[in-house]
């Protein structure tokens, strides 16, 4: 015995039962099912991977033009384009479960009839750790957004998919409300084991030479880094008023986005738009996080997450 | 019919640096970059394309999709016009700059082995994603057709000149060559029996409306056109679902694909329109 292995800070995290070897997940709808990245970076290396929403029967979205860049951000309305359940089990699901590193799947639906179905045929799939409960896209014209907007409505949503899983459920809240403090909670009591925000604000964008909205859709959710501030605010928050973790995510383009987020008092974070700015940008995150982490001389994550001092 | 090229022959997508050789600006917004990058330049097949980061300041924060226009060993070029805040900035840099390059994407055009001539229409700048196509096939019978709105829009015929092609052109205001849209040209050509239909297919690239027309006349005179798109997109890699196009399903129904992974180079008969 002659080195000490000293310095080395402890990246791993948990959420509910989901153990994850660093705190850096990917975000839903940002990642396709990993297999997308597979070229650019060691799937292995991520903390967690949350696939693109599935609904129960396949989707085929919105029209185009489908996405518009916005100063250091950008705006989309996919509407949910996915191959359904049955399909994000037999063809995605093989791949994602063999990656090593806990996979989530984000569910969605016009009622909360297909999020209880969704639910509980899922909670049986091998090599799934989680759900996310996509009860925010700004994009669709049934659900979405607009059940995440109503308190009792999520109260009830995430009553009735706790009911029918195991699995840690993880609801994924909108930043379009007045007061998400009150939505937090009410998913907590329903539940829910972590939550996740923000997801996108929803905007627009018009092109004056024609005078027609750059998306199809009209509007579309804003993200990237012009969100930043507004996402750190919301895990601020709601880290405080709850007792459950808080995945943070928003515009997280570097490892200091990320301690940011942590500091507001996210215990995990998510990247999203970044992956298509640059498809290395995780591992680049979760090697910065360390780096940061030995610079600091903090050991471990719990000595960053709500550690906001006040003025 | 069989093709040469599949998806299978395609090497891995990178995150590659390319340094800037040389900057000209070849016509009034035209510009001609030349950068050193060898995965890019020995792996990218025609009608493939790149994502360039133009900026990392995350203003624009997306990468442009571009393509090759023709590469040589180590080196290759691509051919751009000003439209917005990214190909500005991209016009602006200096020689020996590193760009940030993904590459390279979507699916190349497919070389028939019946094909023995080929046809080939640009449209405005789409002889961007053309001409690395052209490069390969010099040993054909071939008719390029450009078209431009003015012949001061004209790119690339010297290169076109060099590689032996028959060169056809049609100008919107009658400047140059043909006067009127390029796919009445094509129609013309046809119809006078300078170009054949037997033995031939087309590859096209340029605005919709000209696609639309060229699809419709490939169809008319039972010619396989392959038209490559471009579209709005975000990550490259088929990950955001963000350039969707239509599409007919094997089921006869509308379904989008994507440009970036599905394309850019599509069957035309497998696009819808409107």
């Amino acid at each position: 015995m002659g080195l000490i292995e000293i310095g080395k800070p402890e990246l791993s995290v948990r959420i509910a039962d989901i153990s994850m070897k660093n705190p850096v997940m990917v975000a839903s709808g940002t990642f396709g099912y990993g297999k997308e990245y597979a070229d650019f970076i060691d799937l292995a290396s991520i903390g967690a991977i949350v696939a693109k929403s599935i609904t129960l029967k396949p989707k085929l979205g919105n029209p185009p033009p489908r996405v518009c860049e916005t100063p250091a951000g950008m705006l989309n309305a996919i509407g949910l384009q996915n191959v359904g359940l049955e399909k994000f089990i037999t063809e995605k699901m093989p791949f994602l479960g063999e990656i090593g590193v806990p996979v989530i799947a984000s569910i969605s639906g016009e009622d909360i009839e297909d999020y209880v179905k969704l639910a509980s045929r899922l909670n049986s799939v091998k090599g799934l750790s989680g759900i996310e409960i996509n009860i925010s896209c700004p994009n669709v014209s049934c659900g979405g957004m607009a059940f995440g907007g109503d308190a009792s409505t999520t109260f009830n949503l995430v009553k009735s998919v706790r009911a029918v899983t195991e699995l840690t459920i993880i609801a994924k809240l909108t930043p379009n409300v007045t007061d998400i403090v009150t939505i937090a909670k009410n998913a907590e009591e329903a539940g829910a084991d972590a939550l996740s925000l923000i997801n996108t604000l929803l905007g627009m964008a018009i092109d004056i030479k024609t005078r027609k909205p750059k998306l199809a859709n009209i509007t579309g959710g804003l993200s990237g880094p012009a969100v930043r501030p507004v996402a750190v605010r919301m895990v601020w928050q709601v880290a405080d008023a709850v007792n459950i973790p808080v995945i943070g995510m928003g515009g997280i383009m570097t490892a200091e986005d990320a301690v940011e987020f942590m500091i507001a008092g996210a215990s995990a974070v998510a990247m999203g738009t970044a992956n298509f700015v640059n498809p290395q940008a995780v591992s680049e995150v979760i090697l910065g996080i360390e780096k940061f982490m030995i610079d600091n001389h903090i050991k471990s994550l719990q000595e960053l997450t709500g550690s906001l001092k006040t003025l | 019919m069989s093709f040469l090229v599949n998806n299978q022959t395609c090497v891995p997508k990178r995150i590659t640096d390319a340094r800037i050789i040389s900057i000209d600006q070849v016509k009034p917004e035209h510009f001609r970059v030349k950068l050193h990058c060898p995965y890019i330049a020995l792996n990218s097949k025609p009608g493939q394309f790149i994502h360039v980061q133009v900026s990392n300041s995350y203003d624009p924060l997306l990468s442009r999709p571009l393509a090759v226009f023709r590469s040589q060993g180590e080196e290759f070029e691509i051919l751009f016009r000003v439209v917005g805040k990214g190909t500005k900035i991209l016009a602006e840099k200096c020689v020996g700059d590193n760009l940030l390059i993904v590459g390279p994407l979507g699916k190349c055009f497919p070389v028939d082995k019946k094909c023995q001539k080929a046809i080939i229409v640009s449209g405005g700048m789409g002889i961007a994603a053309l001409m690395s196509l052209i490069e390969g096939m010099t040993d054909q019978d071939i008719h390029v057709l450009l078209g431009v709105a003015t012949e001061k829009q004209l790119i690339g015929e010297d290169d076109l000149n060099d590689l032996g092609v028959k060169i056809h052109i049609a100008t919107d205001d009658g400047s140059r060559g043909y006067k009127g849209f390029v796919s009445e040209l094509l129609l013309k050509l046809i119809n006078d029996g300078i170009i054949s239909t037997e033995q031939n297919c087309i590859f096209a690239c340029g605005p919709i409306p000209m696609l639309k027309s060229v699809a419709y006349i490939g169809q008319e005179k039972g010619i396989q056109t392959y038209v490559s798109l471009e579209e709005r997109m975000a990550c490259g890699i088929g990950a955001c679902m963000g350039c969707a196009c239509r599409v007919v399903s094997s089921g006869n129904k509308l379904e989008y694909k994507m440009v970036c992974k599905d394309g850019p180079v599509f069957n035309a008969r497998e696009l819808i329109w409107d």
